[in-house]
């Protein structure tokens, strides 16, 4: 049994579970410099669990198409022979907010690829829901930070829900006193 | 009449000693022992999964580590070896996410030219706590101090010291771009804050926010 790199293409048919392409590792690999050191190996589909998604309460995906898991193979109590794997990409994820927030506690945002080049335009990481927690308070208009469309933000998925990093406080608005 | 013996090139015998290996594994069922290094619980497979102790960056080379690996529990030692990050792939700057004294689980993989390359995923948490070493100027980042996998050792030199740290301050767009010095909250010289590095980039993971200096009313 060895371990093995894999790359998420798309979400698989169950929570935690994504379809993957195994990676080779490029001869470059260990030279100077910022390109990937991994490309496809072949582009058959190998299913992958995500152990940092088990026993999730929610299901929004917490890894991107482009996103690396390191994997190898365990048998469950039938005998099947499946892969688990850890993500290669830390937990806590750069978003963007895509449309002005509402009244509530919940706004949309796109993940950044890991790469941290583009905002994802599509598919997992596109149009996530992200939670807000705020001190005193429910509503993220009353809130700081006061956030706008396009504002970039720190997210965390914990049990299959995303979280925004920042922990807000509930304000008032009001005039600055000029004796 | 006398037994016949075989006699094997040394690289049949190794092959085959890797056949009754594979053989004698798949019969029986073994599971997968959890165990921890330096934290980080990982089921150990039965390919050779170890631990290193980060000793500095490979020069020139982000995401590469000189590394000493365990020999025993807790103890590292020389030779070094150099240990790729994988989450440290495809670096966008130049800022290692690791430090002296942080430990990474790591196995080896052949490349496509059939070199063997120690390959792993650190055993610290993905964010990490930092000091900040000026207060908030007129600027959108700041320079921090990583403190290292036992939380409480500030990085003072080499890797983790003086990283520039960026920060989002709201509102962040084209229209207004607003600096540390007039953001909340308002950092100070040794303030600790939280960081994690996203493609070789340090961010704080607090968002900021925009505010004005002003009187307070007291009637």
């Amino acid at each position: 049994m060895s371990i093995d790199v894999y790359e998420v293409q798309s979400a698989g048919a169950s929570s935690g579970v994504y379809n993957c392409y195994k990676q080779k590792l490029l001869e470059t690999a260990f030279d100077a410099g910022s390109a990937d050191k991994f490309d496809d190996l072949n582009t058959s589909p190998v299913t992958v669990l995500n152990l940092a998604e088990n026993n999730n309460t929610y299901s929004e995906p917490a890894l991107a198409a482009g996103d690396r898991i390191v994997g190898w193979s365990y048998t469950d109590c039938s005998g099947a022979v499946c892969i688990v794997g850890m993500p290669a990409v830390p937990s806590v994820r750069r978003a963007k907010i895509d449309g002005e927030p509402s009244s509530g506690l919940t706004f949309t945002a796109n993940l950044f690829h890991n790469d941290g080049s583009t905002e994802i335009a599509s598919g997992l990481g596109y149009n996530i829901t992200v939670y807000a927690k705020v001190c005193s308070g429910a509503d993220i208009l009353e809130a700081v930070p006061h956030l706008v469309d396009d504002q970039e933000i720190f997210v965390v998925n914990i049990g299959g829900r995303w979280y925004m990093a920042t922990v807000f406080q509930s304000f008032i608005d009001c005039e600055c006193y000029n004796p | 009449m006398a037994d016949k013996g075989v006699i094997l090139s040394v690289r049949d015998s190794s092959r085959l000693q890797r056949m009754l290996r594979w053989f004698e594994h798949s019969r029986k069922e073994k599971p997968y022992r959890r165990r921890n290094f330096g934290g980080a619980g990982f089921l150990q497979a039965s390919a050779d999964l170890w631990s290193f102790e980060v000793q500095s960056q490979t020069s020139g080379k982000v995401g590469i580590y000189n590394c000493y690996k365990q020999t025993t529990f807790g103890v590292y030692a020389a030779p070094e070896y150099e240990v790729f990050n994988v989450l440290e792939n495809k670096p966008a700057e130049d800022y290692p996410m690791l430090c002296p004294g942080d430990t990474i689980s790591a196995w080896q993989m052949e490349d496509v030219n059939g070199s063997s390359r120690w390959v792993g995923f650190p055993n610290v948490p993905h964010v990490r706590m930092a000091r900040t070493t000026e207060a908030a100027g007129s600027k959108t980042w700041i320079w921090c101090n990583l403190i290292g996998e036992d939380g409480i050792t500030e990085m003072t030199s080499g890797l983790g010291h003086n990283i520039v740290v960026n920060c989002k301050i709201v509102p962040d767009g084209a229209s207004a771009t607003y600096n540390l010095n007039e953001a909340s909250p308002r950092l100070s010289l040794g303030d600790y804050i939280f960081v994690v590095n996203l493609a070789s980039v340090w961010y704080c993971t607090t968002v900021f926010q925009c505010v004005e200096n002003c009187e307070c009313y007291q009637s």
